[in-house]
């Protein structure tokens, strides 16, 4: 069997890929961007700001970082160029993860909340932790004799 | 893609006009969210319930992550020039870019030995506590595919002496790139929520 | 007809690969669909008889009060292999032969998109089930339930190898699972015939479409919890080890979060089998396709947000509990929405009571008896006196016998002819289902009142004064009776109607999918040529055009022509088919071996951290490794600690298990390393294969 492609093409749009590959500049401009954006990230640490600053520079480094992860996929990754079909096939993974891990750290008993600020860590130390009790769980005998 | 594929290998595309391993390769994804998502979620989760030290900010040191994540971003943006070079047909530059994908993979592996070799210098093991545990396992799975992807782009690279990698079939490179950017965000991720966030809560 | 080999050049050919597989090698390397759907279903319908041994065995110990037919210990493993069968190696491979052999012909392909990722994806399958039924061989079949909660399932609470087959065999399975899943999913986006446009699929391909992805989306989770256990296991690291702040809790969300996703990857592929059934038997329509799609679609959404039902009894909180019970009470929705479609279905139909139509019937009522149970505990309140009782035994029963299994057997029974060649005996396959239906009831229904009486689940025994003496007996002796549906399915497919059953026609139901409109069994090429589909049940409409309602589709069906006259491409070379090749088994059998090692390092690093006192006291002593392996053997076989006094006999024992763990990593490596190998091999080999071509008067008639 060879069907070329062009046969079975009748529900697609004809939106071909390999249709204009983005030249090798816009390559560049968004290297470099990428760069810039995780240049700001590590920058965002240093300057010495207040308790409200903290939830400023979360909130900077969350968007930043969606924002990096969101152009590699859309023009590193084409989905951009790409078929639609296969941006929603990322998307329904990206959807589903991203609402399952926000559940689940959510649901989770939290020594403290991972994304609250935190002065000291509440466990102090433990000296020589004790090694956990190997099982002496015997059930071999069951039988009553 | 040009018919020249199709007749060496005519299951290649489908009705949708898109060819199958892309479909398959973006399904893949979408389950590797999921993957990660869950090892990310185990991290995030079990911050700060760790009962003995050392904890993220005895040992963290951002100026060499940073230069890591630096390393990687960089080897994308060699990856695209590769699989642009190969679209063009233009074989030695795309073995050129190939390689300095593979190398700067490697490096950011070689910072990834180097900070493990140093933590458990520091006394952060598997078993040490929770967040050696966690810390480890996330970290690691992540070198792990960046490993493979090292190993994927090194046997297009010497394919291509053998006449493996054409302009006709950069199908092949293209998908080898689609992982490797998705490892390359994966670790944009992981650079967040583990590293940085540590600064600042 | 007659056969052209692709001509090949290079290193392969020393392989032989057969142009046109036959005999042993040809199973054995086989890349065809059709096959490797029947290598997966008779796989599945053994496990069954080992998943229904067990579960004969567990009922037989709970027939009466305070029995003692065999140890608590082999009763633990009785039932986490039971179950762990029964939901790994029969349903999800049972359903998995279905999507093999009938979605390439009822999307009008001829083949899945890669076919030797699908051989690949049965043979991990069959030596992942292989692995983890191999520990009974150790006496060291998984004991802690198919859940695996820690920290029951942590090594410093379950010294053996039983975990360790579990959460390996589990993570091959898994492995497999995924691949298939990719597979198909690629195959019914992308190798739809002109026309099928996804809302011409038959709900069948939907159903399998969702629970593709459903795989592809929950199985990832299990994997990290797998890993995480078995790192706990075996390099002795926190995730769910309280003494070091680790959370137990941790691993059942995680679980949950893949279990509930897998029971709708149970319960999916048989509704949509249903969804077949019904129509053909009723000789109407579906009722409301649009609706039961988009239900399907919904449940499989919607399963990923209410996995915390499980964890009602764990203590939460209010606002999970509150928030899981309403959206597990909202799943039933689009649950109620497919069942009042099937009923629509049935509604003024010429209804034939066929076998198929009756497991369908069946199914219907057992599985609605299964979601009210299912309601009755998605409130929470209500849960706290039901959960871990035989009330919730029933349920997941209901729903999994009652549903999925019956679901599947009306499969059987439906594409048995096409499969085969020949029709099943109406007469067996309606014993079989009143076996069966009487069979199921009278086991599970009484164990909702035990269980509402307060019957715990998992219990090896009970006494007298509990009173639960007579309802238990009564579930023992439906489950015998059930088991001689079972083998009067087994009897009639493997030998009665496959060598007296009357000779099928390609449609001998009057079907309405396009497999039905090529002979049975079908040939190797499927179609041949692709069909050209203008209108949902295309095949059915092409037959009956009188009964055209629809205006759309007669419009499109005014043209006339018949059913596959369509030539999609007029080709010289004649059809194009696969070669066998060895490389999935080859790298599927690297992996397993891999997997056997990692079995086996089990426990390295506890073990490791128990003895370390001797292992410092012999780097001491200068003694090497291997000195001390030696030694320590002697130590165990005279029983005495040696003359340097570095081993006594439990630290010596403890030597020699270590020294196994460092083996199974060894046999991991190389595993692992033949694994990798066989793909390479794989990736560099040409497609090869033959061509078949057709001469014009064999052209079959319709
Ligand atoms: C209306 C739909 C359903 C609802 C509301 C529902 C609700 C529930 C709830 C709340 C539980 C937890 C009970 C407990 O452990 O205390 C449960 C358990 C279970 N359900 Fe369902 N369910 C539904 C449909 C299904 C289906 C379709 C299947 C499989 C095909 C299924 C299989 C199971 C299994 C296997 C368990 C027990 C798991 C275990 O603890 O071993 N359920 N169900
Ligand atoms: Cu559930």
């Amino acid at each position: 069997m060879s069907q070329h492609a062009s046969d079975l093409d009748f529900e697609h749009d004809g939106h071909h890929q390999g249709g204009g590959h983005p030249s090798v500049l816009f390559y560049n401009i968004i290297a470099i961007s990428l760069f810039v954006v995780t240049a700001l990230e590590v920058g965002v640490l240093y300057p010495p700001l207040s308790e409200a600053g903290t939830y400023f520079r979360v909130i900077l480094l969350i968007v930043l970082s969606i924002g990096k992860f969101a152009i590699v996929v859309a023009f590193f990754m084409h989905l951009f160029f790409d078929a639609p079909l296969l941006t929603f096939l990322f998307a329904v993974g990206m959807v589903i993860a991203t609402g399952t891990v926000a559940a689940l750290i959510n649901v989770m008993p939290a020594a403290e909340h991972p994304l609250q600020p935190r002065g000291k860590p509440k466990h102090p130390p433990v000296e020589s932790a004790t090694p956990a009790p190997h099982a002496l769980l015997e059930w071999k005998n069951q039988r009553p004799s | 893609m040009s018919s020249e594929v199709l007749l060496d290998n005519p299951h290649e595309m489908g009705c949708t006009g898109l060819p199958h391993r892309k479909i398959l390769m973006w399904a893949f994804l979408a389950s590797d969210c999921m993957f990660f998502g869950s090892l990310i979620s185990t991290y995030l989760v079990y911050r700060g319930h760790s009962t003995d030290h050392p904890l993220p900010e005895d040992i963290f040191d951002i100026p060499l992550t940073s230069t890591s994540s630096f390393v990687l971003l960089l080897s994308s943006w060699l990856m695209v020039l590769a699989l642009s070079a190969i679209q063009k047909g233009k074989l030695w530059e795309f073995r050129l870019w190939t390689l300095g994908v593979a190398f700067f993979g490697s490096i950011f592996l070689g910072f990834q030995v180097y900070e493990f070799t140093h933590f458990v210098h520091s006394g952060l093991t598997l078993k040490q506590n929770l967040f050696g545990s966690t810390f480890f396992v996330l970290t690691g799975t992540h070198g792990c595919h960046v490993a493979i992807g090292v190993l994927w782009l090194m046997s297009l690279f010497f394919y291509s002496f053998i006449g493996g990698v054409t302009k006709e079939r950069s199908l092949d490179v293209e998908i080898a790139g689609l992982y490797w950017h998705f490892v390359d965000i994966v670790w944009i991720v992981i650079f967040t929520a583990v590293y940085l966030l540590e600064y600042i809560i | 007809m007659h056969i052209e080999p692709v001509k090949e050049k290079g290193f392969y050919d020393f392989l032989g690969r057969q142009v046109e597989p036959k005999g042993l090698i040809g199973w054995l390397t086989t890349v065809d669909h059709k096959r490797i759907g029947i290598l997966y279903a008779v796989t599945a319908l053994l496990w069954f008889l080992v998943g229904g041994i067990e579960a004969l065995a567990i009922r037989s110990q709970l027939a009466m009060a305070n029995l003692r037919l065999y140890s608590a210990e082999t009763y633990n493993q009785m039932f986490t292999m039971h179950a762990t069968t029964m939901i790994f190696l029969v349903v999800m491979p049972l359903a998995a032969g279905f999507f093999n052999y009938m979605v390439p012909l009822m999307v009008g392909a001829r083949d899945v998109a890669f076919p030797r990722l699908n051989a690949f994806s049965y043979w991990m399958f069959l030596f992942g089930s292989l692995l983890i039924n191999a520990s009974w061989l150790f006496n060291a079949a998984p004991n802690g339930s198919w859940v695996g909660y820690p920290p029951l399932s942590l090594f410093q609470y379950s010294q053996g190898h039983n975990y360790d087959f579990w959460l390996i065999g589990l993570q091959v399975l898994g492995i497999a699972s995924v691949a298939a899943s990719l597979n198909f999913i690629t195959t019914i986006i992308n190798m739809r015939a002109p026309g099928m446009t996804m809302m011409r699929l038959p709900v069948f391909v939907w159903m399998t479409l969702v629970t593709n992805f459903l795989v592809v989306l929950a199985f990832p989770v299990i994997t990290i919890a797998l890993a995480e256990l078995m790192f706990d296991r075996t390099y002795a690291t926190n995730f769910f080890n309280p003494m070091k702040g680790g959370l137990p809790i941790w691993w059942q969300h995680l679980f949950w979060v893949f279990g509930h996703p897998e029971v709708y990857i149970l319960i999916l592929p048989p509704m949509g089998i249903v969804s077949e059934v019904l129509p053909v038997f009723a000789r109407k329509p579906l009722f409301g396709y649009p609706l039961v799609v988009g239900s399907g679609m919904g449940i499989g959404f919607m399963g990923f947000t209410v996995w915390a039902h499980h964890m009602f009894a764990s203590g939460m909180g209010n606002i999970a509990n509150a928030a899981f019970a309403l959206t597990t009470m909202t799943i039933a929705i689009p649950t109620g929405v497919k069942i009042i479609n099937w009923v629509g279905t049935l509604w003024k139909g010429q209804i034939r009571m066929r076998t198929p139509m009756l497991f369908a019937l069946g199914f219907i009522y057992q599985f609605m008896m299964g979601g009210f149970s299912g309601l009755m505990h998605a409130n929470a309140a209500h849960d706290a006196q039901q959960h871990d009782t035989y009330f919730i035994v029933a349920h997941f029963h209901y729903v999994l016998i009652g549903g999925a299994l019956f679901g599947l057997w009306s499969g059987i029974y439906y594409w048995y002819p096409k499969i085969t060649g020949r029709m099943m005996n109406e007469a067996r396959g309606h014993a079989a289902f009143w076996f069966l239906f009487i069979g199921f009831n009278t086991t599970f229904f009484p164990m909702h009142w035990l269980g509402l009486n307060g019957m715990p689940r998992r219990i090896y025994s009970y006494s007298h004064a509990q009173g639960w003496d007579q309802l238990n007996l009564l579930c023992t002796v439906g489950a015998f009776t059930m088991a001689v549906a079972v083998l009067l399915l087994f009897t009639d497919m493997f030998w009665l109607s496959l060598k007296y059953g009357e000779k099928a026609g390609g449609d001998p139901w009057d079907g309405r999918t396009l497999e039905w409109s090529i002979p049975s069994p079908p040939p190797v090429y499927n179609f041949e040529e692709i069909p050209t589909v203008k209108a949902l049940d295309d095949f059915w409409i092409t037959k009956h055009p009188e009964l055209l309602h629809h205006e759309e589709d007669s419009a499109a069906h005014a043209a006339g022509a018949g059913h596959g006259a369509h030539h999609v491409h007029h080709d010289d070379h004649g059809i194009h088919m696969p070669g066998g090749s060895w490389f999935p088994m080859f790298a599927s059998a690297g992996f397993a071996i891999g997997a056997w090692g990692l079995v086996h390092s089990g426990g390295m690093y506890h073990i490791k951290e128990a003895i370390q006192p001797a292992l410092d006291a012999a780097a001491k002593a200068g003694v090497s490794w291997d000195q001390l392996v030696s030694t320590a053997q002697t130590v165990v076989s005279s029983k005495t600690p040696d003359a340097q006094n570095i081993l006594n006999v439990v630290n010596a024992e403890s030597v020699l298990k270590l020294q196994a763990c460092y083996n199974g990593v060894k046999t991991a490596i190389v595993g692992g390393v033949l694994g990798v190998l066989g793909i390479f091999l794989w990736a560099l080999e040409p497609i090869g294969g033959y061509y078949i071509h057709k001469e014009k008067e064999e052209h079959a008639g319709e």
